[in-house]
This record gives structure tokens, C-alpha cells and sequence, in this order.
């Protein structure tokens, strides 16, 4: 017994220490880059007036975030979330009708096969004509980009679930719908997540699409007019800030993932 | 008749192929009684039994149960497939419930039977675990309890004890026999195992090569209060083995 503890403490303290040296070691390579950017430009190797620098990045943050570099971060977290919750919510919905009636998916896969290979960029003039030039074209883009996606893989996942599992269910006289909510829906929970990871990353690049091609607001739209005017330290920091939000939202689905499964194991 | 299965027969449509699974099967079941179906791998034993437990329609023939043709799944069947199908993300009295859940019969009378049965067979202070940490063997019982819990009057387990090893099968296969009995219900019960078809039924169905119809029906001698660990040691339990064995190669 007392063996088992040491050893059970022995075990949590090679966890933690590990967990420690993966932190400090992420850390340590974005300092490291960081320095040897700045290194780099000072010693004269790269021009910073090209690559920029992360010194010069930091006072154009300083001197845009007296300005509107707020309204700009806005916009494009809040077309972000609107399409990616307006994708989940569509994707969510199309993906169950498929379930439901296996004609239906029959009729209709190759037409997601074609438009999930389709170049959605290629839509572009199509979606501004439609929606018009301002936030709805934005937000149509990301749909565009994350929808179809998301309707195939919930709909395959919903269509993998366990047979056995099903049939316990139907044998205690359940109907397609009990089904759906006693057992195809928990099974794939994990599918769920699995896709509004992606989903997240995609309306992101859905949402800088659409800025770059109509937007007169957003982190999209900062990054085409200061390539234009040749502002490479705020083409630079646009960039790194996006990838901070795009860090900080999928941060965001897994806390929500892990709240759903403890909700889920106590339902 | 308790049980009456008549002139059932099924043919499977794909494209390719139809496939004649079940020929002509008859049998009758009595109340209380034990029944096993064996027959060569694929002669159509499962689809029987699925027939018998409503989720499947024959082509011919029919399933008369409590003197009511079976068209559907019905309440009064309780039906168990191989490995316990228990679901990962339900606690173990959530798994047993479920049952009572989809039938909206969740009552404080149902449910205090389901805790009674969860108790009696040692299941209690597992009730809030997660099925990952139960042993092969209580998985098993409690799926049992799952299909109890709906109070049905006729048991139906395929192959349920296969996905387990040879001990804990053994083992729990006397666990269920012994609660069937206890619980007073009716089984059929389809298994690829002589011995454990010998050890736990009153009655073995043999059935053909498919398309199968019934080969013979043996009648066992071993009575309701055998132990069917023990009884494997009987006299006579190695010529009804033989029995058995003969039939179902010829
Ligand atoms: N859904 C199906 N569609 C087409 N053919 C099927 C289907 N299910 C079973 N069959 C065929 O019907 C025959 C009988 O199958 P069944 O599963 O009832 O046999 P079984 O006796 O239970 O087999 P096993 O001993 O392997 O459990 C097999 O030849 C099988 O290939
Ligand atoms: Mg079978």
C-alpha cells in the first residue's frame, strides 16, 4: 500500500514536471524567434523596413491601440463568431435532416462532394453581387468556407454510430428520434468538437477572405491597405494578432468541449 | 402456447443476391422454460432471433407470443446482443434506466425494482460508475438488469456471453442463469457453445445449414435448480454434448 502511493506520487510528480518542460520549452521558442527576429534586423541581415521586427511591431500596436485597432479586432472576431455560429447551427441542422431521411443523403452527397472541392474564393464576386459589399458578405464567406465541411462530417459521424448501440435502443422500442437522442447524438459528441475545431480556423480564414475582398473594417481589411501603403510593421502585427484571436477561440472550444462532456456524463 | 414460432422464414434482399437465411423453423416454447438455438455458423440464428424479438420481419411464417402475433418490438421481449452495449457516457444506473426512459416508464415503483435488481446482484455500489471501470463480467450483469428493469416476460440473448473470456464466461453464464430463474422468466437463448447450450437450457433447438430449418430438438434432463457450472461434471452431460455434436454435422 504505502509502495503504491510512493509510486502513485512519484508518477504525478514525472506528470507535472513533464507539463512544466513543454510550457517552458513553447515559451523559450517564441522568445527565441522573437529575439533572433529583432537580432537580426539591428545587425543589419534582414531590412526591417521589409520583414519588420517584433520592437517595431510593438510600438505600432501601442500607437494603433490609441486608435482603431479596437473597431478593427471587432469586426472581425464578431463575423467570426456569427459565422461560425450560424455554420454550426446550419451545419448542425442539415447533417441531422441527412441522418433522418437516408434518401435525402443519397440524393443530395455528390452535390456536397462537388461543393466541398469547389474553390470557395471563387464565389468572391458572386457573394458581393448577393450580399452586398459590407458584413453579410464577410459572414457568407465564412459560411461558404466552413459550411459544407461541417455538414459531412457530422453527417458521417452521425451515420458511424455504433450499430449494436442502436439496436439496443430500438429493441426497448425506440424511435428514430429517441435514437437520435438517447445514443447518435452523445456518440458523437466527440465528432462534434472534432469539427468545430476546424470549423473555427475555417471561418477565420472565410472571414479575412471576405474582408480583403469587400471590407472597409477588420483585421483582413487592415492587412490589404497597409501592404498597399507599404506598412509591413502593420501587415506584421495584423497578422500575429490574428493568430493570438485564432489561439485564443480554438482555447475557447476546448474549454466549452470539456464543460459538455461533464454535462453529457451527468445527463 | 407461451411461445410459438411457426413456419418462419426469411430471405435477405441486397442487390446482388437473395440471400434464403432461414428456410422453415417451428418451435414452442413454454412458460418458464429454457430454450438454446444452435446450428453452423451462419445458418441463420441470429436473424431468428431477431425475428422473435420484433426488430425483424420474416418473410413467412410468424411469431406468436402471449397469444399476440409479434409485429414490431414489443415491451413484454427484452432482447440482449453479444458484448453489453452499455453506453460509455451514462453511469451504470443511468444505463439501467435507460430502458424505462425510452419507454416513459420511469416511475419510483420501476425504478425501485431497477435498484432492487442492481442490489441484489452486487451491483449497488457501482451505480454511479462509469461502465469503463466494471470488469467484463458486472458490464455484463448489468446489461442484464437493463433488459430486467422493463419487467419482460421473454429473454432473447444472442451470443451474449461471447465477447467475454472463457472464465468470466462460464461464470457469468451461471450469474444469468441464476437470475433468470430467480426473476421466473422465459429464455431463448442463441450460443455457438455446446456446453454452455447443454448447461443452461431445458430444451436445444438444433438448426441446418442454412438456409436452416430445425434439424432436432433435444430435450435436456438437468431440471431448474442445477448449477450450470457443476452440472458440466454430470453423467450424462457429455452424451448430450455428443448428441448435440452429431446433429449439427450432419
Ligand atoms: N442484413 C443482411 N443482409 C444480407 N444478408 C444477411 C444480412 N444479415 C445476415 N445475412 C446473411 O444471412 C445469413 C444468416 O445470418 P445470421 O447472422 O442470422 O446467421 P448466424 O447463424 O447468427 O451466424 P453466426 O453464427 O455467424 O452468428 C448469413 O449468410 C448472412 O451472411
Ligand atoms: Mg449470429
Amino acid at each position: 500500500m504505502n509502495n503504491t502511493r510512493y509510486s502513485r506520487s512519484r508518477y504525478l510528480r514525472a506528470v507535472q514536471k513533464e507539463k512544466r518542460a513543454v510550457r517552458i520549452l513553447q515559451l523559450s521558442i517564441v522568445a527565441g524567434l522573437l529575439f533572433a527576429w529583432e537580432a537580426g534586423t539591428r545587425l543589419g541581415l534582414a531590412d526591417a523596413f521589409i520583414v519588420s521586427s517584433p520592437v517595431r511591431m510593438f510600438s505600432m500596436f501601442v500607437t494603433m491601440a490609441g486608435g482603431d485597432l479596437a473597431r478593427h479586432v471587432m469586426y472581425t472576431v464578431g463575423e467570426t463568431m456569427a459565422g461560425f455560429f450560424l455554420g454550426v447551427a446550419m451545419g448542425f441542422g442539415a447533417a441531422v435532416g441527412l441522418w433522418y431521411s437516408p434518401f435525402a443523403h443519397k440524393v443530395l452527397s455528390p452535390y456536397l462532394v462537388v461543393l466541398n472541392s469547389l474553390p470557395k474564393v471563387a464565389l468572391g464576386p458572386v457573394i458581393i453581387v448577393w450580399a452586398g459589399a459590407g458584413i453579410s458578405a464577410v459572414i457568407t464567406m465564412a459560411l461558404a468556407i466552413s459550411l459544407i465541411v461541417t455538414i459531412m462530417e457530422l453527417t458521417h459521424g452521425f451515420y458511424s454510430t455504433d450499430a449494436n448501440m442502436m439496436t439496443t435502443v430500438q429493441s426497448f422500442g425506440a424511435g428514430k428520434w429517441e435514437c437520435f437522442k438517447k445514443v447518435v447524438m452523445p456518440y458523437n459528441v466527440p465528432v462534434l468538437f472534432q469539427s468545430l475545431k476546424v470549423n473555427i480556423g475555417l471561418c477565420l480564414v472565410g472571414v479575412i477572405t471576405g474582408e480583403f475582398l469587400v471590407s472597409r473594417a477588420g483585421l483582413g481589411y487592415l492587412i490589404v491597405y497597409a501592404g498597399q501603403v507599404f506598412k509591413m510593421d502593420l501587415v506584421m502585427m495584423s497578422v500575429v494578432l490574428l493568430g493570438f484571436i485564432a489561439f485564443l477561440m480554438y482555447s475557447a472550444v476546448s474549454a466549452a468541449e470539456k464543460l459538455a462532456v461533464k454535462i453529457i456524463n451527468h445527463i | 402456447m407461451f411461445l410459438s414460432v411457426e413456419n418462419i422464414g426469411l430471405s435477405y434482399q441486397t442487390a446482388e443476391r437473395e440471400t434464403m437465411a432461414v428456410k422453415d423453423v417451428s418451435f414452442d416454447v413454454k412458460e418458464g422454460e429454457f430454450v438454446s438455438i444452435v446450428g453452423p455458423s451462419g445458418c441463420g440464428k441470429s436473424t431468428l432471433l431477431s425475428c422473435i424479438a420484433g426488430l425483424t420481419v420474416p418473410t413467412t411464417g410468424q411469431i406468436i407470443f402471449k397469444g399476440r402475433p409479434t409485429d414490431g418490438v414489443r415491451e413484454d421481449v427484452g432482447y440482449m446482443l453479444q458484448s453489453d452495449n452499455l453506453m460509455p457516457w451514462r453511469s451504470i444506473y443511468k444505463n439501467v434506466t435507460l430502458g424505462l426512459e425510452i419507454q416513459n416508464k420511469l416511475t419510483a415503483e420501476n425504478e425501485a425494482y431497477a435498484q432492487s435488481l442492481l442490489k441484489k446482484y452486487d451491483l449497488w455500489e457501482f451505480k454511479d460508475s462509469y461502465p469503463s471501470r466494471l470488469s467484463g463480467g458486472m458490464r455484463q450483469r448489468a446489461a442484464l438488469i437493463r433488459t430486467l428493469a422493463v419487467k419482460p416476460d421473454l429473454l432473447l440473448l444472442d451470443e451474449a456471453f461471447s465477447a467475454l473470456d472463457y472464465q468470466t464466461r462460464v461464470n457469468v453464464s451461471r450469474d444469468v442463469y441464476r437470475i433468470l430463474r430467480a426473476e421466473n422468466k422465459t429464455m431463448v437463448m442463441v450460443t455457438h457453445d455446446i456446453p454452455e447450450a447443454v448447461a443452461m437450457s431445458d430444451r436445444v433447438v438444433v438448426l441446418s445449414k442454412r438456409p436452416s430449418v430445425v434439424q432436432k430438438i433435444l430435450t435436456l434432463p438437468f431440471g431448474r435448480r442445477r448449477d450450470p457450472i457443476s452440472v458440466r461434471g454430470h453423467g450424462r452431460f457429455q452424451s448430450f454434448f455428443d448428441a448435440v455434436w452429431k446433429e449439427m454435422n450432419i
